[in-house]
């Protein structure tokens, strides 16, 4: 028998690949030592029956006291649990209500008397308070079934009660009702691992976000109503947990029992349960609905044998687009005439015969389904099955984009839709009375496309996306996104886990390995119908642009497949050992080691042209088989001896994951499969003009211009864009270590103090290769800081410039590579008190402040390797260096409670609350306009800011060319000293450039509240009306809880003024610098205050539970 | 003990929150600019220039507003009209701190369009022995007026000549006391406008104006001064 399961284990380890390391942990464990007592004297009881039974299903799970009397139970599914302890010659007895929580291990010590002996002589310890189990080292957290019913959630989102960990921060899409992810130790939540019942339910592609699966979709992966638990890991130094440089957010579901109970429920809102607009003007929200229904229904099909358990949940929503034109009192203005967008219109409609769609208030659909299926099966006493299934089903319209700078008309947008579904097997066996095991197996389909508005035949209509300037840096948009137009992507990931535990009394020894597969489709060919653009509404309406783009397929390479996918796949070995040991009664340390292996299937096309371009680069590199090891050390001191005081921590590495399309890039962008066209870019070689130089007249009735078409400009030459990935890249890594202490300062009332270290390895890192450093001289012609900055020093390249890549076949050649980098440190002060507290009986919650930076090389918010690159603010962009996270979190102030009163019998009250107070995101400065020459677009030059003795020696203010700004240079430059000298941040690099993220957004309140009342129906029948208020502060006052931003974390407060060569410099070498306080949506300052979560939004609810 | 330590982590919080507004840029304002609206449009009776949503300003045709008070160091938006109709919005100004601006509305119901001069009014100080003076022809429906020349009390004021709407003033000094203005045709003797008996102060600065007396007519103009 052992030998079987060793051999599995082994095969397992071997044999099986996988992809990105993720696993966990979705049952508990009850250990503790049995003793007996004899006389006056106790001593170890070895071979001790133990019989644990799960009280809601009558599973039984079973154990034998080792030599020292210990035992350890593992497996068990969470819930309550009656203990009963045999021994021939003792009083056999039971304990009742142990509590077993996920991840978490109960403590049961028992002394047993003489079966002779008269009198109770029995002598219980149960420890339930899981912060206090020994077995609990890092740092981390489990959100109850109680506190999941009782907290508020619009959403009903894992996230909204994941926020409740004082290291978590919600991720919001600014202006929308989107699915929030969650941010673990100022972290992206790209590096999070989030799972459902410990297998992977990760967006693992990560293209969206939240960073959950379907959530692109803007959909949740599984219905809160199937969530019985929430664990939120940080630093859990338990070798089987891994997959994160964030944090680790596992949800268990919930399992049927032997009664049969269930719900149904209905949740909805509109425009009247949503808060006036948070400007002057206070405008009611736009007519809008939100409907969640669903049920749940679970049940024994066989008695203390089989179990079912479904739930289902529908939603429908329609949510308005708020952004209003020419209304300068509105707080989204698109300050432009709905008569220019008349004429657009109609001429898009009589020229090139297309529907370009409408403008105005545009409502955005989000519907959703899914479905959870779970059946629980006890063998018998040693095997334990677990069978689920999970559907679910999400369309959203998507990219109608508008804001103050763009306005799209509908055509622009599309349908996305997303169908995930998984399966997930597990099987707990109890080998014998020291060997148990956990397999798991899972499946995951996900399917993702973007539906296009289609002609009667069904087919998208091919037409290109058309960009029109209609005024400084205001666009009105049309036709199909462009990077929709050809857009598609199916996942299949299995993934197989098996944990082999060997208890040897002392030591607990576990032996595992986590293996999974992924294969990716991925279609993805922007500018499939072509991107345009024109220089105005005259230019539109003359057929004249500006700048044109295309993508193709190269047909010769694609077997005649005009739309070909990168289809690729990958696995990731990961084999694990771990040494539990009890050292006394009091100190439990454990120490493991892993390691993962990445492997890629297959490679990307070779492009010899590219490799012989940028000799020891190759496009059909790929990272594969490099090792990664974790080590890790955890302990747990009981320092009083009682569990009312103890110590506990570690040391260890965690290797996470990266988004898949990170490396999906490489794929789609080797110069091979798809080529790429540009004309009338400032660096491109083509210009858009025809062969005589003139303007070209542009068709849009006909399919996208390639090169070969005869109206193709003829001098223009292929270029393309080149992805590719280091051969040494590894996955990130973090070395995060914990010390806390946890005093019980009352009864069920505990403080913990934690403070966290974290070191990264491993970062995901960017660099275009294709950039040529400048030869310029900028002071004089003898001038020896030739490519630097005459300002500070910095690297400047040849941008701007005819000869300013290294090859202009190519575009962008990005390189994804690795590169140690950035830290972490928090500190934490946690006061968690339960509902027996003796200060207020009934309350239970948790206060906490924690102090937290992190920082790192590259923040990966964005999902192709271009904006990868150019979103992250740098001094050098090729050579960035660790500055203060995007998500770094700085001051929080969390705190959740819940409180229920029973009136009479029946009839009960509950208000449960959570606040969270943090600092405004980290953002940073940069100038509008590409000072270093990288090509940037976007503006990703970190600032210098001058001090007042640069002026006209280091600094010029060139006097305005922009006819309306009637302003001195003195005036200018005394604005802008005035500004730097108030704040004291600015103020501390004057003279310096100021680093990335260096400012912080207003600080934010948000304070959400539930209330529920319980009404009694037949039988135990209940009937519960819900009402949930997030962001109640603003219903208190309309100037409370107001969330201000800056977009995308980058202000472009200071102007640069190029000279003819595109160069910030004058003749001097002098920095050429513009600055205008700047006025956002309409106000003075850089914060737009977010329309939609500034605003408190109700929710009313119904559920009837049987 | 635990009162102690419940009291140290308050003092810590405290000490780290003190911190927390250290990187929120809020925006020194400039001192304010301040605009004068003038009316000199052919036919609308009172122009209304309403700036950032909020302040409004009303001029009779013909005549020029007090001063109003404006953002300055950031683009101040307006809009230009009536008070029954806004004939132009998205106009924008970027004024220094503590510059004065006056604005003149030209142009017809058809059509009103703003035109801008950046006015230093507080270059000559208050106890100075003598005034300032400057001139703009801003009217429209000319043609022995294109270009005109300033005189008063029977002598050329300013040396050169104007044309309508485009010359940038200069300011001249001018003694205290009585004046009959005159614009005359230029190189010649022809009086198009006057405006008499006009009480000039020292320590202040002034400006004469043309604008039409009636719509649709050639050459009928007249002068004003604020």
């Amino acid at each position: 028998m052992i030998l079987r399961y060793a051999v599995l284990i082994i095969a397992a380890l071997v044999l099986t690949p996988s992809i990105l390391i993720s696993q966990g942990v979705t049952t508990g464990s009850i250990t503790g030592t049995i003793k007996g007592k004899s006389g006056s004297v106790s001593s170890a009881l070895p071979g001790a029956m133990i019989r644990a039974v799960h009280v809601a299903t009558g599973s039984v799970y079973g154990a034998v006291s080792k030599n020292k009397g210990q035992f350890l139970i593992r497996g068990l599914r969470p819930g309550t649990y009656t203990v009963a302890i045999s021994c021939v010659g003792y009083k056999t007895d039971t304990v009742r209500g142990v509590n077993v929580d996920v991840g978490e291990s109960s403590t049961v010590n028992l002394i047993l008397a003489e079966a002779a002996s008269t009198g109770s002589e029995i002598t219980v310890s149960v420890d339930r308070d899981g912060l206090f189990d020994g077995s609990k080292n890092g740092s981390g957290s489990v959100i109850g079934e109680a506190v999941i019913s009782a907290s508020p959630s619009i959403n009903r989102s894992i996230s909204d009660l994941a926020r409740m960990n004082p290291y978590t921060n919600q991720v919001s899409t600014a202006g929308s009702d989107g699915l929030q992810g969650v941010s673990i130790m100022g972290v992206n939540s790209r590096f999070n691992n989030f799972q459902i019942d410990g297998a992977v339910a990760n967006d693992v592609f990560a293209l969206g976000s939240a960073g959950t699966a379907g959530s692109q979709a803007n959909s949740n992966f599984v219905s809160l109503d199937a969530i019985e638990r929430i664990r939120v890991n940080v630093s859990p130094y338990d070798i089987r947990q891994s997959g994160f440089t964030g944090g680790l957010v596992n949800a268990i579901t919930r399992g049927g029992t032997n009664t049969f109970n269930g719900s149904v429920f209905v949740f909805g809102r509109n425009q009247d349960l949503v808060g006036n607009s948070p400007d002057a003007a206070a405008r009611p929200f736009d007519k809008f609905y939100d409907v969640q229904f669903g049920g749940r229904v679970g049940g024994p099909i066989v008695k203390d044998k089989l179990f079912f358990h479904l739930t289902a949940e529908g939603r429908q929503r329609s949510t308005p687009l708020e952004v209003s034109l020419d209304d300068p009192s509105a707080l989204n203005n698109f300050a432009m005439s709905s008569a220019v967008l008349d004429k657009i219109i109609e001429i898009t409609k009589n020229q090139y015969g297309y529907d370009p769609g409408s403008y105005g208030v545009t409502n955005i659909r989000n519907n959703s389904t899914s479905l959870i299926a779970r059946f629980d099966y006890n063998i018998d006493e040693s095997n334990k099955v677990q069978l689920r299934h999970n559907f679910t089903y999400g369309i959203q319209d998507r990219n109608l984009l508008r804001n103050n700078l763009n306005y799209s008309l509908t055509s622009r947008m599309n349908t996305f839709e997303s169908i995930n579904n998984q399966t997930v097997l597990q099987w707990n066996a109890r080998i014998n009375e020291s060997m148990s095991n956990e397999f798991r197996v899972s499946y995951t389909q996900t399917n993702d496309r973007r539906i296009l508005p289609s002609n009667q035949t069904g087919q998208a209509i091919a037409f290109p996306e058309v960009r029109i300037q209609v005024g400084a840096g205001m666009n009105v948009i049309l036709g199909p996104e462009r990077s929709s137009q050809a857009n598609a992507l199916d996942q299949t990931l299995i993934a197989i886990t098996d944990d082999f535990t060997w208890f040897l009394g002392d030591h607990t020894i576990t032996l595992g390995t986590h293996n999974e597969f992924s294969l990716f489709n991925n279609l993805f060919i922007q500018d499939y119908f072509g991107s345009i653009q024109y220089s105005s509404v005259d230019a539109f309406a003359d057929s004249t642009a500006n700048y044109y783009r295309v993508s193709y397929a190269n047909t010769d390479v694609t077997n005649g497949n005009p739309m070909p996918r990168a289809s690729w796949s990958m696995a990731q070995f990961g084999g694990y050992v771990q040494d539990e040991w009890q050292i006394d009664d009091r100190l439990r340390v454990v120490g493991g080691l892993r390691l993962d292996i990445p492997v890629f299937w297959d490679t990307p096309y070779e492009n010899a042209a590219f490799a012989a371009a940028f000799p020891g680069r190759s496009t059909s590199q790929v990272p594969t088989g490099v090792m990664l090891f974790s080590p890790r050390i955890g302990f747990n001191y009981d320092i009083s001896g009682d569990k009312t005081l103890q110590l506990r921590g570690g040391s260890g590495l965690f290797t996470g994951r990266v988004a898949a399309v990170w490396l999906s890039n490489q794929y789609s962008n080797t110069g091979m499969d798809l080529y790429r066209a540009e004309l009338g870019a400032n660096n491109s070689p083509n210009s858009i003009n025809s062969a005589d130089g003139t303007p070209m007249k542009w068709d849009l009735t006909r399919p996208a211009l390639r090169p070969g078409d005869s109206a193709y400009p003829g001098s223009a030459i292929n270029t393309t864009a080149i992805n590719i990935t280091d051969g040494n890249f590894s996955l990130p890594q973090v070395w995060r270590s914990t010390l806390a202490t946890d005093v019980k300062i009352a009864r069920d009332v505990t403080l913990t103090v934690e403070g966290m270290y974290g070191k990264f390895l491993n970062q995901v890192d960017y660099a275009n290769l294709n950039l040529r450093q400048s030869n310029m001289r900028y002071i004089s012609s003898s001038d020896t800081s030739v490519g630097l900055s005459p300002l500070d020093g910095r690297k400047m390249y040849a941008g701007g410039t005819a000869d300013s890549l290294v090859d202009r076949r190519f575009t962008q050649v990005i390189l994804l590579r690795s590169r140690d980098g950035g830290q972490q440190y928090s500190i934490s002060t946690q006061l968690k008190f339960d509902s027996n507290n003796e200060f207020v009986p009934g309350l239970s919650g948790m206060a906490s402040y924690t102090y937290g930076r992190t920082q790192d090389l590259n923040s990966s918010t964005a999902a192709t390797a271009g904006s990868q690159w150019t979103s992250t603010d740098a001094i050098d962009p090729n050579n960035v260096t660790v500055g203060i996270s995007n998500f770094d979190q700085l001051h929080r102030i969390a705190f959740n409670a819940t409180y229920a009163h029973t009136w009479t019998a029946g009839y009960s009250t509950s208000i449960g609350l959570f606040y969270s107070g943090s600092s405004g995101r980290p953002y940073s400065i940069s100038y509008a306009q590409d000072y270093n020459g990288d090509n940037a677009s976007g503006g990703n030059d970190l600032v210098y800011i001058p001090r007042a003795e640069d002026y006209n020696t280091k600094v010029v203010i060139p006097k305005p060319t922009d006819a309306s700004d009637l302003r001195s240079p003195d005036q200018i430059w005394a604005q802008i000293m005035e500004l730097v000298e108030s704040n004291p941040i600015l103020k501390s690099y004057q003279g310096q450039i100021l680093p990335r993220n260096a400012l912080r957004e207003p600080w934010i309140n948000q304070l959400d509240v539930r209330i529920a009342q319980d009404i009694p129906g037949f039988s135990d029948h209940k009937i519960q009306f819900t009402l949930d208020v997030q962001n109640f502060l603003n219903l208190l006052s309309r100037s409370w809880g107001l969330q201000r931003f800056v977009d995308f974390q980058s202000s472009n407060l200071f102007g640069l003024v190029l000279n003819s060569q595109n160069k910030p410099f004058d003749s001097q070498g002098r920095l050429m610098m513009s600055y205008t306080e700047p006025v956002t949506n309409g106000q003075a300052g850089i914060y737009t205050t977010d329309n939609f979560y500034s605003r408190w939004r109700m929710q009313l609810g119904v559920r009837y539970s049987f | 003990m635990i009162r102690n330590y419940l009291l140290s982590c308050a003092c810590f919080v405290a000490f780290l929150a003190s911190s927390c507004s250290d990187g929120v840029i809020t925006f020194p304002t400039p001192d304010p600019a301040q605009v004068r609206i003038v009316n000199v449009t052919q036919n609308v009776a009172v122009t209304r220039v309403v700036f950032d949503s909020t302040i409004i300003v009303d001029a009779q045709r013909g005549k020029a507003s007090d001063y109003v008070q404006v953002a300055a160091g950031r683009p101040l938006q307006f809009t230009l009209g009536s008070p029954a109709k806004v004939f132009r919005s998205n106009l924008r100004y970027t004024l220094g701190g503590s510059a004065r601006v006056i604005l003149f509305a030209r142009g017809d119901t058809n059509g009103l369009v703003e035109f801008r001069r950046e006015i230093q009014d507080t270059l000559i100080s208050a106890q100075s022995p003598e005034a300032l003076i400057r001139f703009t022809h801003m009217a429209e429906n000319v043609d022995k007026a294109y270009f005109v020349e300033v005189w008063s009390n029977g002598a050329r004021l300013m040396s050169q000549e104007y044309e309508p709407g485009i010359s940038s003033p200069s300011y001249t000094p001018i003694k205290p006391g009585k004046y009959d203005f005159e614009i005359r045709e230029a190189g010649t003797t022809n009086v198009l406008t006057k405006l008499s008996n006009v009480s000039i102060t020292n320590g202040q600065s002034y400006m004469l104006y043309t604008y039409d007396a009636v719509a649709g007519t050639i050459d009928n103009i007249t002068l004003d001064i604020f």
